[in-house]
């Protein structure tokens, strides 16, 4: 099978898409000609124009609620918000109007959007460049949250994002636009709310999204030199979360770690802990871990900033000490 | 098709409005956008207006009275004729509320599933899947363990407190199942101790041992050996930073006390007159006739090392609630190498 980038499994999603509905657009900053800083949106101006692909002004909240009032009235616009950070600009278009206007006007408005942004630190981008804020709109009801963890993820949930007549927020990552995986050339969606087992195991069960799902893989690989049979799996939707799945993993290991690279108060790893201390406590050997980034900003310093995320090591040493009873 | 006017909620913290005048009768014919009433809060007062077309009719609430918001207040309905038969329907609802409810019921009825589709909770084999899992109930004393353990514990109708009782500590994970398991059969008195014992070729320590005596001025006993090895042994296995030994060997079994004597080259080994706590007791009767011994054992974890034909025979004696089983023979294991391979272990 071949292989492509996370930015290309993208960039193909979006092009397809676009040449079935003509009723998609792109607005953000620097989608057209630039591509986006990131170059996944490279080519699509040129084959859809900019009627299609729009370049917009510095004002995240001014497209983000042109591109809600356009979904409204029978466009499906993906938006694309340059930084994950910038969410905090655009809360009230989100949250406010993309994610309650369905519920508020009976049903008869929809608001088939995509919000298209990033998450991960380590790029050296400091502070309000750097956030994984995941959790910020999973906690709202009426949006639904994609993490792709890899680029055979990213094309599957970006394709069922824009066919889904609700909000979508997907979160990339935002170093693994270059991290090729095996991508089918034949047309495929990826259902929300299925999680995906990457390796079964016995002994512990990893859950983890975006980046922090190789982490884990990688974990898992050392465990396993010690024996250690480690489960994998990756949620791939945060909302809906593929609960069942989750739950009947950790009925088997009675072991759970949860992954995720926002900050760990409050947080995705919380939510996922609370569901299976709540639906698999009679099964649990041990209290459920969370991993998640240092509850600090993102520093700017190279050293300071990689200390602030999981890592393999530091998911190995975890289920070292939950497995032996430190915990 | 009878259309209900209710006492609309003018503002957000509303919970009645007065109805303060009437705009049309009852009879009248309505269109919609007409006035109906006009309805008073605290801040304004308002005109109501008819969202349908019809006749107005049961106006139910009277000018000048306070009614809560969401009460029905009037009807909107078709025809004249409707309004009559509404006015009997009301008439009827108040006086036969019984007959209403009892097509309700049956219905719920149906609804509910029949207790055959709920599989009986049943404590077949233990397996979790099969069974509704509830902690134990024979105890109010607060113990300290996982959920799994107490289903398990539960399954088999222990009692985590003899756990307690024979002093293992807590929190008491799955881990400890078979040790309740034995507890319980031998009802609360835990078998003093566990052990195994393990044979092992003499003939390369023997070699290392006269390598070594050879390399050096002073002569290092096995007695140095054993101590040091088995001090390493405990390092890595039980981890611990300070590690004493007490060592009984020779015709009487006279004890010293070794501390940490795997950091000491061998021929820098002294007794240690400090006052550290034992990890580990050992017997050895290389230099008598004996090869075993018990009784006299006052530390969780006791080797005995004797001499059995071309062999070393190590015996681990310990206490199971201070040192898991694993562990343990782990221990003996470590051990046993480091005394049939002794070179590698320098390697």
């Amino acid at each position: 099978m071949r292989e492509i980038t996370f930015g290309a499994a993208v960039n193909e999603a979006m092009a397809e898409e676009m040449r079935l509905d003509e009723s998609i657009i792109i607005l953000g900053e620097d989608v057209a000609e630039a591509g986006t800083p990131f170059k996944v949106l490279s080519g699509l101006v040129e084959e859809f124009g900019t009627e299609r692909v729009i370049d917009t002004p510095i004002s995240e909240p001014g497209f983000t609620g042109i591109a809600v009032g356009a979904a409204m009235t029978g466009l499906r616009p993906i938006v694309d918000l340059m930084f994950g950070d910038f969410l905090f600009l655009i809360m009230d278009q989100l949250c406010n109007q993309a994610a309650k206007t369905h519920y508020m006007s009976g049903g008869k408005l929809s608001v088939p959007m995509v919000l298209r942004t990033n998450m991960g630190a380590t790029r050296r981008s400091a502070a309000q460049h750097s956030q994984s804020l995941q959790a910020l709109v999973a906690h709202i009801p009426g949006l639904k949250v994609a993490m792709p963890s890899s680029a055979y993820e990213a094309k599957g949930l970006m394709k069922t994002a824009i066919r889904d007549n609700n909000p979508v927020v997907i979160f990339e990552d935002k170093l693994m636009y270059n991290d090729k995986a095996e991508v089918p050339e034949e047309e495929y969606l990826i259902n929300f709310g299925e999680a995906n087992i990457l390796r079964p195991g016995t002994d512990i069960t990893l859950i983890a999204t975006s980046s922090m799902v190789q982490q884990a893989e990688m974990a898992a690989d050392t465990l396993a030199d010690q024996n250690i049979s480690a489960e994998v799996i990756d949620p791939r939707t945060i909302s809906p979360l593929d609960e069942t799945t989750l739950i009947n993993s950790v009925k088997k290991t009675s072991h759970a770690i949860v992954i995720d690279e926002g900050h760990q108060n409050y947080g995705i790893t919380a939510e996922i802990a609370a569901r299976i201390s709540e639906k698999a406590f009679y099964y649990l050997d041990a209290p459920v871990q969370r991993l998640g980034a240092m509850d600090v900003p993102v520093p700017f310093s190279p050293v300071l900033v990689d200390l602030t995320v999981p890592t393999a090591q530091q998911i190995h040493e975890r289920v070292v000490m939950v497995l032996e009873g430190k915990i | 098709m009878a259309h209900e006017i209710i006492m609309p909620a003018l503002g957000m913290a509303q919970e009645t409005g007065r109805l303060v005048a009437w705009l049309k009768n009852e009879g009248d014919a309505v269109k919609k956008g007409d006035p109906l009433m006009e309805v008073e809060t605290d801040k304004s007062t308002m005109e109501v207006e008819a969202q349908h077309d019809g006749f107005l009719a049961n106006v139910s609430a009277f000018e000048n009275t306070d009614v809560p918001v969401g009460e029905v207040v009037a009807l909107i309905v078709e025809n004249l004729e409707a309004a009559s038969q509404e006015k009997k329907r009301a008439g009827k609802k108040n006086n036969n509320d019984n007959e209403q409810n009892i097509p309700n019921e049956t219905s719920i009825k149906k609804e509910t599933k029949p207790a055959e589709d709920f599989p009986a909770p049943s404590a077949s084999n233990g397996s979790l899947d099969e069974q509704k899992i509830e902690g134990p109930s024979f105890t109010k004393e607060k113990i300290l363990a996982s959920p799994k353990l107490r289903s398990l514990a539960a399954a088999e109708n222990l009692n985590l407190i003899e756990l307690k009782k024979a002093g293992f500590t807590e929190p008491f994970k799955a881990a400890d199942l078979s040790s309740l398991r034995q507890l319980s059969s031998h009802q609360g008195k835990m078998p003093l101790r566990n052990n195994a014992t393990s044979l092992v070729s003499k003939s390369s320590f023997l070699i290392f041992m006269s390598e070594i005596n050879s390399a050096s001025e002073k002569n290092i006993s096995s007695e140095l050996i054993f101590a040091s090895f088995i001090s390493a042994s405990l390092r890595v296995i039980i981890n611990s930073e300070i590690i004493g030994i007490k060592y009984k060997s020779g015709e009487e079994l006279n004890s010293v006390l070794y501390q940490d004597p795997d950091k000491f080259q061998l021929e820098n080994i002294r007794p240690s007159n400090n006052d550290i706590g034992i990890t580990a007791e050992v017997c050895d009767l290389t230099a008598t006739d004996f090869i075993q011994l018990s009784g006299d054992i006052n530390s969780d974890i006791n080797f005995t090392i004797s001499d059995f034909s071309e062999q070393y025979m190590i015996t681990l004696d310990w206490q199971p609630n201070k040192i898991s089983q694993q562990n343990a023979l782990s221990l003996l294991r470590d051990l046993s190498m480091r005394i049939k391979s002794p070179l590698k272990q320098l390697l």
